[in-house]
């Protein structure tokens, strides 16, 4: 069952195209990340979802209903946070989650509302005024607003910006409980590693428009990878190297680096190869996979 | 519905800027009593020296009914700024804290949501309005008594008799409701527009001030435009206190602004359930 489906999206403001046709579709219980520079239509995408913009044409379906003629079912079963998590500071924690449970449609007790505050770490401070929060708690906050009324679809803007490394952790098993509990999760990030570490699948846009979607695994696999190989005799292992498959845009670095492009898959067989031939290999790196895919499409297009 | 006015009468509630109002009134209509308590006598002889040799007036005038009146007259200015000050921030001011996105994308249509917050403005309105009217009407008549009300007029002298007073102060009060929501309409519908609180209470204010002005003065050219200015209508309340009760155009005025509460209310609605929300 697809938990949403966006077919051939178009918003335009004024003479720009914010969403160029897109169009994609996430599975019932996956993580599904979204990627793109600043400007690329993900925050317009998004707000789209949760009817807070107007497109101009195409077709939202949430759990197979349309979005604007189902707006109330479907939007009680969506939780969201949407760029940075705002509340009403001059009130506590546990009345905002009051007043967000009011505003979910469903009866929210102070029972669940006590759930969800331990849940997100924020025990012991849910009385005080949000205006005394640091980010990372307001940022906690907006967790438990997302999850407060137990939707099944969450949509999550760049939740991780602001977050110190233990917070980025912690926002990380959270995503992961989501998906254990079933939940599907829409994730916005500009952090490459964290999509790559939790998403399923992913989708990349640029000017509206999709440049790439799938699983992540698979675009990672398929993708090729600058793979940099210090070695401890250039010379013979350039010789190895040019007689073999593996010989893409083979270059020499320095006096013992060389550089090659592959896919990931194999760089295994390339260090078999170099030992087994009596050539040290003194380091092995290449920049993130995900790093690398979204580089590559996004430098592409943006000069194009 | 009623779920959602509860929580924008709570959120009204909590805001230490929704009190300004109500101390204000206070401290305004006490200082006012304290006034007429200490210099009152001297004052209204003042005021009705140029009476004294055509009308012999007995007994005491200066009581709780009188100095409501005058109390009335002297907020007419302060108490839409008083309201704006709220009204003009419940969708400005969410649009421009971020929380107008937290809940626009709730089950809830913007429809619901726009009127929910009209109606807790409404009520915090009624609630500035009642509070006025008790701190002029009952605390004066608590401090001064009651009695007979004589309202002077630019060329003319109205007595009105004790028994009368409360139900004329009733319909005074209501008009005064109505001009009161026709502000807070008004502010609210340009807080649909803006993304900050400051715009909807300075256009407001700038809006009744310049046609305050244009009211006042006596240009031939400006008597064509005074009958569709709301701020001309806006004092009709004072018409409750002069005899003959000029039902017909206390009718006109109410109905006048009537049209432009639902004016105001429709063009804030319209906008809020069709613009992007994009803060």
């Amino acid at each position: 069952m697809k938990a949403l489906e966006v077919n051939n999206i178009v918003k335009t403001y004024q003479h720009f195209n914010a969403l160029d046709g897109l169009s994609f579709s996430i599975r019932k219980g996956e993580v599904y990340g979204l990627l793109g520079p600043n400007g690329a239509g993900k925050s317009t995408l998004l707000r789209c979802l949760l009817t807070l913009i107007k497109y101009d044409s195409g077709s939202i379906k949430i759990f197979d209903k349309e979005l604007l003629h189902h707006r109330k079912s479907i939007l009680q079963n969506v939780g969201y946070l949407i760029e940075k998590p705002d509340f009403y500071g001059y009130l506590s924690a546990n009345k905002n989650l009051e007043i967000m449970g009011a505003y979910s449609g469903k009866m929210i007790s102070a029972k669940r509302i006590e759930e969800v505050i331990e849940k997100v770490g924020l025990k012991g401070r849910e009385k005080d005024k949000v205006k005394t929060y640091s980010h990372g708690m307001k940022q906690r906050l907006g967790l438990a607003q997302v999850i407060l009324h137990n939707p099944d679809l969450i949509i999550l803007d760049e939740p991780n910006t602001g977050l110190d490394p233990s917070g980025i952790v912690d926002l990380r098993n959270f995503i992961n409980q989501l998906k254990a509990e079933g939940k599907t999760v829409l994730l916005s990030s500009h952090v490459l590693n964290e999509i790559e570490l939790i998403a399923d699948s992913m989708i990349i846009l640029n000017k509206g428009k999709a440049l790439v979607q799938g699983s992540v695994q698979e675009l990672l696999d398929e993708n090729e990878l600058h793979v940099k190989i210090e070695v401890s005799n250039l010379e013979n292992a350039i010789n190895i190297l040019s007689n073999t498959a593996c010989n893409n845009h083979l270059r020499t670095i320095s006096s013992n680096m060389l550089e090659l492009t592959m896919q990931k898959k194999d760089i295994a067989g390339i260090n078999r190869i170099l030992v087994e031939k009596g050539i040290d290999i003194l380091s092995l790196n290449y920049k993130k996979p995900l790093e690398e895919l979204y580089m590559n499409l996004t430098k592409t297009n943006i000069h194009a | 519905m009623l779920r959602l006015i509860k929580v924008e009468l709570f959120k009204i509630a909590a805001r230490p800027r929704s009190y300004i109002g109500i101390l204000a009134i206070t401290v305004i209509v006490l200082l006012i009593h304290m006034a007429m308590l200490a210099d009152g006598k001297s004052f209204l002889s003042f005021i009705f020296s140029t009476f004294s040799q055509t009308f012999d007036i007995q007994g005491n005038i200066l009581n709780g009914n009188l100095i409501a009146f005058i109390v009335l007259q002297m907020l007419v200015m302060q108490m839409p700024l008083l309201i704006a000050f709220v009204t003009g921030d419940i969708i400005s001011g969410e649009a421009a804290d971020g929380t107008l996105r937290l809940i626009a994308g709730r089950p809830f249509s913007r429809t619901r949501i726009y009127f929910a917050k009209y109606t807790a403005s409404a009520i915090y309105t009624a609630i500035l309005t009642i509070w006025l009217g008790l701190m002029a009407l009952l605390l004066g008549r608590i401090l001064f008594g009651s009695g007979d009300m004589i309202v002077l007029k630019s060329d003319s002298l109205t007595v009105i008799r004790s028994a009368d007073v409360l139900w004329r102060y009733m319909v005074a009060f209501g008009i005064a409701f109505l001009s009161l929501l026709l502000i807070a309409s008004f502010s609210f519908c340009i807080s649909a527009f803006s993304n900050n609180s400051i715009t909807p209470i300075i256009i407001c204010m700038g809006t009744i001030i310049v046609f305050t002005i244009i009211g006042t003065l006596d240009i031939p050219f400006f008597d064509y435009i005074k009958p569709f200015l709301f701020t001309t209508h806006m004092i009709v309340w004072r018409d409750m206190f002069y005899d003959p009760l000029q039902w017909q155009d206390i009718i006109i005025s109410v109905s006048i602004i009537m049209f432009y509460i639902i004016l105001f209310t429709g063009i804030g609605w319209y906008h809020f359930k069709t613009k992007d929300i994009l803060i």
